[in-house]
């Protein structure tokens, strides 16, 4: 009887963790853009040049064409329309959507603080390039010292993310945690 | 006939090690599947008694649960809240459960093939005054649980443990104790045993049964050479599964390791015939 | 060759008053089985353990030790092997081969010779089809012998043997002395041992030497040692002679004392000429008895695919009598001692009992029933937990007490005790809870002739009280001393159930030395009293 009770409460466990995962097929993910926006823009670009001078530094299985370009620049400035619950997060995810680029990120929407950690941009991952390694954002040139998620944007913003080898040093970021 | 076990465990012990080590350094899948069906073969042979049973589920839990938590890989199968599922992601999960059992496989034959006798073998060459230690403890302690198990039997017998916790507890500590003073009382007896037997006398030597043969020898020289062929000069331990998996080209150099992990079966196999023959001559 | 000379030798421990050894002069011979008996206290284990220098005492000694022919300390220590009385203690290793390679280990031998060793004295005991086996899985005899192996590998010129029997049952304790003799016999190593049980000693002893008070009151040959102690009527090693010796003594017999149980059937022969004496047996009365336990077709086994170790087991138990069971080792007497007491239940078959009745169990080693350090707190925790009060307690104690005779050592810890004091404790705190069944598990183990005949006496009490006492033993002369009835054991299955006169009288060889010696000459007389009694009728 006890045995049988176990597998029931584990059969229900196991129930309930697939229905709070929302599973999407790969064109359905791409296909869902996000919202259509109120009329204003902003733009977003992707880069990882600082790469390009620590080469060596590099993991051996991305040092391909493929995932670090030959000028650095995964994603050129790019213009998307934006609402006002629009932030520096949703607008990379909008255009890695968009243009079908890799993105890893911690921490879904339903987290309680609202933030969010991205790991990998186009299978660039934090520490692939050194131990001081990994993706920060920057909006109209300042580097946001709260979660991309928490930053709203607004209407003409320039958000670049950008990928650093030395904790930032490198984009002439002020020293604060990533993101 | 388990000839594989008859080794001298100097050579038994080092190659069992280089397999596990072999195992773990690569991360190469291709490794980790020869490895995984080499050592399964070898259990089967040895006829061991350990449960295997847990393995599979061990296997799929890995594969499974690593696409769930790691989202490398290009290609993308589906998206689970917002995160892509890959199939390098996958592979990896499948390759990460294939070395878990592979090494965990290894180790059930090295229970097997590598007795306390053998171990203390190896141990007393290298330490001998800890191997006596160990002789002892080894003997000690089943001794010491067989006697609780005993005193409790007596004990409950004249009286029994009435519930509640506390009384049994005490009880129990009471038996401990008990144990420990005739244990002590013992271990006089056993030092006297010892004494007059010319402990601490003379420079102790360490003997063990087992005799180093020509053929010891040889398992000796294969275990290296192919240790270091496979580690160091092979190229395949390398192999990398994010963004994208390395392409799988064949290499005679499998053949080789697949030759290298399945020796102790062949060893094992050509004993069992070799019995079979000499029998149906009689 | 002078193996060994003791010269006006005295020991007095450090902590000790009196002499422990007193003015003892003493000369073995190379090739001599030396047997030193004399009741405990008498001296015997601090002679042979002043001979082993490694294991010699501290205190005061006086005279000259020879080994040899040169002084005790100037000689190399292999050359004495020691074993001692408790078989599991003086095991080192974990392994049976490893345990022989010990003493040659410390001698830092090489590997091969080791392994020579090793192998000669594995094969020449019969050791070697356990050689590869743990040593905890070893029974005591096995493990007696296994100690004996591993001192004689070493090779020594003098063996000495510290009651080396007594923590054996008789069958162990005399294949232990066959492996003795053998050794003596076919290798030429001098043998000293000291032994409070002599029936089986006395036979293979070229010499005997009597221990009194730290002196050697006697040292001479067992013919005229077992006539000196007979002359010597009160002497405590009476009951430890042969039973040919003491039906000679009993029969008031003249001429060379017997020994054995072949020159006992001659003097027996000689002493009954002409005459043919037939005892009636009596049938053991057991119908007007309560029945309490009854066991029908029994099956047992430990695993599911294991042979039985119970089959098809019948057995009555009734009130108030003494049930002996005996058998062969194997034969499934724990295995039937546990069922008895509970432990386990029978696959096929039921254990009947008439009314929920106690039953309490001794163990082989009696020790094992105490928990405290000592005995009086250890009694009184007892009653407390059956739920006496303090005051009921004290009475059942102090009235038990006297029964078992164990009033002055209270004031002990349970584990100094000798042999029959604790197993007199033992009883005692059985006793307590009034059982009605009482389960002795070999009880004449460690215990000497004299301890023996007490615990008969204590076992006849407690059944005219009303408590039945089941003894599982191998010790046949004291079931026939003790028991109502016994039952023999063989492979699972009781063959023979009957009181002891008929019992014995039916078998030729499972049975007591004394029928032995009077079969063909008194009919179904069983104990040496018996032999006396027919003895005395035949005078009158």
């Amino acid at each position: 009887m006890k045995k049988h009770l176990t597998f029931l409460v584990s059969l229900l466990c196991i129930a309930l963790t697939f229905t709070s995962c929302s599973i999407q097929s790969v064109d359905d993910y791409y296909s869902s853009s996000g919202s259509s926006g109120n009329g204003s823009y902003a733009t977003v670009s992707i880069d990882c040049k600082t790469i390009l001078d620590n080469y060596d530094m590099l993991d051996e299985s991305i040092k391909n064409e493929k995932y670090v370009p030959n000028d650095g620049v995964i994603l050129e400035e790019t213009k998307y329309p934006i609402d006002e619950n629009d932030t520096a997060f949703s607008i990379l995810q909008k255009a890695t959507k968009d243009k079908r680029i890799h993105l890893e990120f911690q921490g879904a929407e339903q987290n309680a603080l609202g933030s969010v950690y991205v790991k990998g941009i186009n299978h660039i991952y934090e520490f692939s390039c050194g131990e001081l390694s990994g993706w920060y954002y920057s909006v109209n040139g300042e580097f946001g010292n709260t979660s991309s998620a928490n930053y709203k944007l607004s209407d003409g913003d320039v958000v670049r993310w950008q990928y650093t080898c030395n904790l930032g040093a490198d984009l002439g970021a002020p020293n604060f945690s990533e993101n | 006939m388990q000839r594989f076990s008859a080794f001298h465990p100097i050579s038994s012990f080092l190659y069992l090690i280089s397999a596990v080590c072999i195992t773990m350094f690569s991360r190469n899948i291709v490794i980790a599947a020869i490895s995984i069906v080499a050592a399964f073969v070898f259990y089967l042979s040895l006829k061991a008694t350990q449960s295997v049973w847990i393995y599979p589920l061990i296997f799929l839990l890995t594969a499974i649960t690593n696409p769930i938590f790691s989202h490398n890989g290009v290609t993308v199968l589906f998206f689970l809240n917002g995160n892509p599922i890959t199939l390098e992601a996958f592979v990896y999960g499948v390759y990460l459960g294939a070395v878990i059992i592979a090494v965990l496989l290894w180790f059930s034959c090295y229970n097997t093939v590598i007795t306390s006798d053998k171990f203390l073998c190896l141990f007393g060459a290298v330490m001998p005054k800890a191997a006596l230690t160990i002789s002892m403890a080894l003997r000690l302690v089943p001794q010491f649980i067989s006697g609780g198990r005993e005193m409790l039997e007596i004990q409950n017998s004249i009286i029994p443990i009435r519930c509640g916790i506390i009384k049994r507890v005490k009880k129990h500590i009471a038996i401990f104790s008990c144990l420990i003073t005739r244990s002590l009382e013992g271990a006089v007896e056993q030092l006297s045993s010892m004494k007059a037997r010319g402990y601490g006398l003379h420079k102790r030597v360490s003997y063990s049964r087992f005799r180093f043969t020509f053929a010891d020898f040889l398992l000796l020289i294969y275990t290296i050479t192919g240790f270091v062929y496979i580690v160091f000069f092979s190229g395949l331990l390398n192999y990398n599964y994010y963004p994208e998996m390395d392409k799988i080209n064949f290499d005679v150099s499998y053949i080789l390791c697949a030759v290298f992990l399945l020796m102790p079966t062949a060893i094992n196999l050509w004993g069992e015939i070799k019995w079979k023959y000499s029998i149906s001559k009689i | 060759m002078e193996i060994l000379n003791l010269e006006n030798l005295s020991f007095k421990y450090s902590t000790g008053q009196d002499y422990a050894i007193n003015n003892i002069n003493l000369t073995v011979e190379e090739g001599e089985i030396l047997l030193l008996c004399g009741s405990s206290g008498s001296g015997k284990t601090t002679l042979l353990k002043l001979i082993k220098k490694e294991l010699s005492p501290v205190g005061e000694l006086n005279g000259k030790i020879t080994l040899f022919g040169n002084p005790r300390d100037n000689e190399n220590s292999c050359d004495v092997g020691l074993v001692m009385q408790n078989p599991h203690n003086q095991i080192v290793t974990d392994k049976v081969w490893h345990e022989l390679a010990f003493g040659l280990e410390n001698l830092g031998i090489d590997k091969n010779t080791i392994r020579l060793r090793t192998g000669e004295m594995a094969s020449f005991l019969g050791i070697s089809s356990w050689f590869d086996k743990n040593t905890s899985e070893l029974s005591g005899g096995q493990t007696q012998i296994l100690n004996l192996a591993s001192v004689m590998a070493m090779q020594p010129r003098l063996l000495l043997l510290d009651e080396p029997v007594s923590q054996l049952d008789p069958i162990a304790a005399r294949e232990f002395l066959n492996a003795v003799t053998r050794l003596n016999r076919e290798t030429g190593t001098t043998v000293i041992m000291t032994e409070h049980r002599l029936e089986d000693a006395f036979v293979l002893a070229d010499r005997v030497a009597v221990m009194e008070n730290g002196r050697i009151k006697y040292c001479d040959t067992p013919k005229s040692i077992a006539e000196q102690i007979i002359k010597d009527k009160a002497s405590p090693l009476f009951n430890s002679l042969p039973a040919s010796s003491r039906i000679y003594a009993m029969t008031n017999g003249d001429g060379e004392c017997p020994i054995d149980v072949r020159q006992g059937r001659a003097y027996l022969r000689k002493a009954f000429e002409g005459k043919y004496i037939k005892q009636n047996i009596e049938k053991a009365k057991m119908n007007n008895r309560q029945r309490i336990i009854k066991l029908h077709n029994i099956h047992f086994r430990y695993q599911k695919n294991t042979p039985d170790v119970l089959r098809q087991l019948d057995l009555d138990v009734y009130k108030g009598e003494s049930l002996c069971i005996l058998g062969a080792n194997g034969a499934g007497k724990s295995t039937l001692l546990r069922m008895l007491s509970g432990g386990i239940k029978p696959y096929i078959g039921k254990m009947k009992s008439d009314n929920k009745h106690r039953i309490s169990m001794l163990p082989q080693r009696a020790e094992l029933v105490f928990l405290k350090d000592n005995l009086l707190e250890d009694l009184t925790e007892c009653c407390k937990e059956i739920g006496y009060s303090d005051k009921d307690g004290a009475e059942k104690i102090a009235q038990l007490s006297q029964v078992f005779n164990i009033s002055n050592l209270f004031d002990r810890h349970p584990y100094d005790l000798s042999g029959g004091e604790t197993q007199r404790a033992a009883l005692t705190k059985l006793m307590l809870k009034n059982p009605d069944v009482l389960l002795l598990d070999e009880p004449t183990k460690g215990i000497d002739p004299n301890g023996k005949k007490e615990l008969t006496g204590l076992i006849k009490a407690m059944c005219k009280q009303g408590v039945t006492v089941i003894t599982v033993t191998h010790d046949i002369e004291f079931s026939a001393q003790t028991a109502d009835r016994c039952a023999l054991l063989f492979n699972g299955e009781i063959i023979s159930c009957s009181a002891p006169q008929s019992f014995f009288c039916g078998n030729c060889f499972y049975t007591t030395d004394a029928n032995r010696i009077s079969r063909g000459i008194i009919d179904n007389a069983v104990t040496c009293e018996d032999v006396a009694k027919m003895w005395k009728a035949s005078e009158e």
